[in-house]
C-alpha cells in the first residue's frame, strides 16, 4: 500500500461522508483535467453482463441498469501510474484542507462514462467488503449523479425496493466525495454531456481504527 | 489514383475471427481526441453547418507501422481481405482504430480525405452498431474547393462485425456517430497497393 502523510482528524471509517469543492485552484483542476482527459489511456470495459452474478456485492432489479464504461489504470492493490499520483496529489490538498487522518490507497483508476440511451442508474454495489473508503473527484462538469445509499453491506441480499438515498452528488469539476465504503452507492449514466470524467480510489485509514 | 475501388465484403473472416477481433480492440488502450483533425480547406476537408465535428477516442498511430496493441490486429484483418480479394499491399501509411460514442448531433462528421497522397482506405468494422460510413461521389484532386452543397452521397454503409470496405482513398467520406449503440468502433487503415493488383482487373 501506497503511504500518505497527513495530518489527523479522520478517525472512523463508519458513516464518515465529506463532499468538498473548494479545496483545489482554477490551475490545477485545469491541469488535472488536461492530464486525465488527453493523456491517458482508456480501456473499454465488458460492455455488459450477460448473466447477472449472483453477488451480495450488487443489488439487482428492474430500477437499475448496469451500462459499459472505460477505464484508465488498474484495481491492483499497489496503485500505480499517473492516475494514482494524481489521485494522491488530489487526496492531499482535500486531507490538508479538511485536516483528514492519514490514509492508504489501495485502488486508483479514472473511470470514463459516455452517453447511454438508459436513464436508470447502474447496479447499487459496494468495491470491496473490507472496511475501506470511497474516494471520488469529479474531473469536469457533467449529468451522471453518484448516489450514495443508507444501506450499507451486511453479508446478506438486499431488495431494490429496500434502497433510499442518502446523499445525491452532482458531476462539478474540482468537487470530490470521500464516503464510507460499506454504503452501497451508484451512478447514473450522462444523458447530456458526452463524458464524464472521474478518479475513483479506495482507502484505508492507515493503522485502522 | 491508379484504380477507383469500392469493395465491400462481410465475410472474409469466420465468427471466431470476428469475435477474436472485437475482443482484441477492446483490450486496446485509447486515447481521447477532441475533434477528428479534419482540414477545413474545401480540399481534403469539407465544412459546413450540414456536419458536426465529435470528440473519438483513438488507439494505434498515424506513423506507418508503428508498434502499437491496434497493429497486429489491424495486419490480420487486411491481409486476410487482401488475400482473398487477390490484392497485394505496397506502403501501409496508417493503422489506427477509432471509436466514437453515443452523440446528441445526429449530422454526419466533416467530409474529408485521410492523407495528402495516393492511397486506399481500408476500413473494418469492429462491432454492430449503427452510424454509417457515407461516401460521397467528389473526388479530391487538391485543386476543387468544394463546399457542403456541392457534395452528394455515392454509397452508404452501416457498420456490422466483420465487415469491411476498401475505397480509393481520394473520395471524400464522412460517418455519423452511433445514436442507439453505445459505441461504434472501426479499424481505420491507409495504404497503397501495388501494381500487380491491378492487372487485368476491372473494379468499376
Amino acid at each position: 500500500m501506497k503511504d500518505l502523510s497527513m495530518v489527523e482528524n479522520l478517525t472512523k471509517v463508519e458513516d464518515f461522508f465529506l463532499y468538498d469543492d473548494e479545496f483545489l485552484s482554477l490551475d490545477a483542476i485545469k491541469s488535472i483535467q488536461n492530464e486525465i482527459i488527453y493523456n491517458q489511456q482508456f480501456r473499454v470495459n465488458p460492455f455488459e453482463w450477460e448473466e447477472k452474478p449472483e453477488d451480495p456485492h450488487h443489488i439487482f432489479g428492474d430500477m437499475f441498469e448496469d451500462f459499459p464504461f472505460l477505464t484508465s489504470g488498474t484495481n491492483s492493490i499497489e496503485p500505480e501510474g499517473s492516475v494514482f499520483e494524481i489521485g494522491k496529489y488530489v487526496l492531499h490538498q482535500l486531507s490538508l484542507k479538511n485536516s483528514l487522518a492519514p490514509m492508504s490507497i489501495f485502488r486508483a483508476k479514472s473511470n470514463l462514462t459516455t452517453i447511454t440511451k438508459e436513464s436508470k442508474p447502474s447496479w447499487p454495489h459496494i468495491d470491496g467488503q473490507d472496511e475501506h473508503l470511497v474516494f471520488i473527484y469529479y474531473v469536469n462538469d457533467s449529468d451522471g449523479d453518484t448516489i450514495v445509499y443508507d444501506q450499507k453491506y451486511t453479508g446478506s441480499e438486499y431488495d431494490q425496493s429496500d434502497l433510499t438515498i442518502f446523499k445525491k452528488i452532482t458531476p462539478k469539476a474540482g468537487s470530490a466525495v470521500i464516503f464510507d465504503g460499506s454504503r452501497y452507492h451508484t451512478n447514473y449514466s450522462n444523458q447530456k454531456n458526452n463524458f464524464r470524467f472521474i478518479i475513483n480510489m479506495n482507502l484505508k485509514l492507515i493503522g485502522g481504527q | 489514383m491508379r484504380s477507383d475501388i469500392f469493395m465491400q465484403d462481410d465475410n472474409f473472416l469466420n465468427e471466431i475471427e470476428i469475435l477474436a477481433v472485437e475482443t482484441g480492440i477492446w483490450n486496446c488502450e485509447f486515447r481521447y481526441q477532441p475533434e477528428t483533425g479534419s482540414a477545413e480547406d474545401g480540399l481534403s476537408g469539407v465544412v459546413g453547418d450540414n456536419f458536426g465535428e465529435f470528440p473519438m477516442f483513438v488507439s494505434g498511430s498515424n506513423i506507418p507501422n508503428a508498434l502499437s496493441q491496434v497493429q497486429d490486429i489491424a495486419n490480420f484483418v487486411v491481409s486476410r481481405f487482401l488475400d482473398k480479394h487477390r490484392f497485394i499491399i505496397k506502403e501501409e501509411i496508417r493503422a489506427r482504430s477509432n471509436m466514437t460514442f453515443r452523440s446528441l448531433d445526429t449530422r454526419p462528421s466533416r467530409p474529408h480525405v485521410d492523407v495528402d497522397k495516393e492511397h486506399y482506405v481500408f476500413l473494418y468494422y469492429v462491432n454492430d452498431s449503427d452510424g454509417d460510413t457515407i461516401l460521397y461521389d467528389q473526388i479530391s484532386d487538391r485543386v476543387t474547393s468544394y463546399t457542403q452543397e456541392d457534395l452528394t452521397e455515392f454509397k452508404r454503409v452501416s457498420p456490422k462485425a466483420g465487415r469491411a470496405l476498401l475505397f480509393s482513398g481520394n473520395r471524400f467520406h464522412s460517418w455519423n456517430g452511433p445514436q442507439d449503440s453505445y459505441a461504434r468502433c472501426v479499424i481505420n487503415m491507409n495504404l497503397s497497393l501495388d501494381e500487380r493488383s491491378f492487372n487485368g482487373r476491372e473494379f468499376n
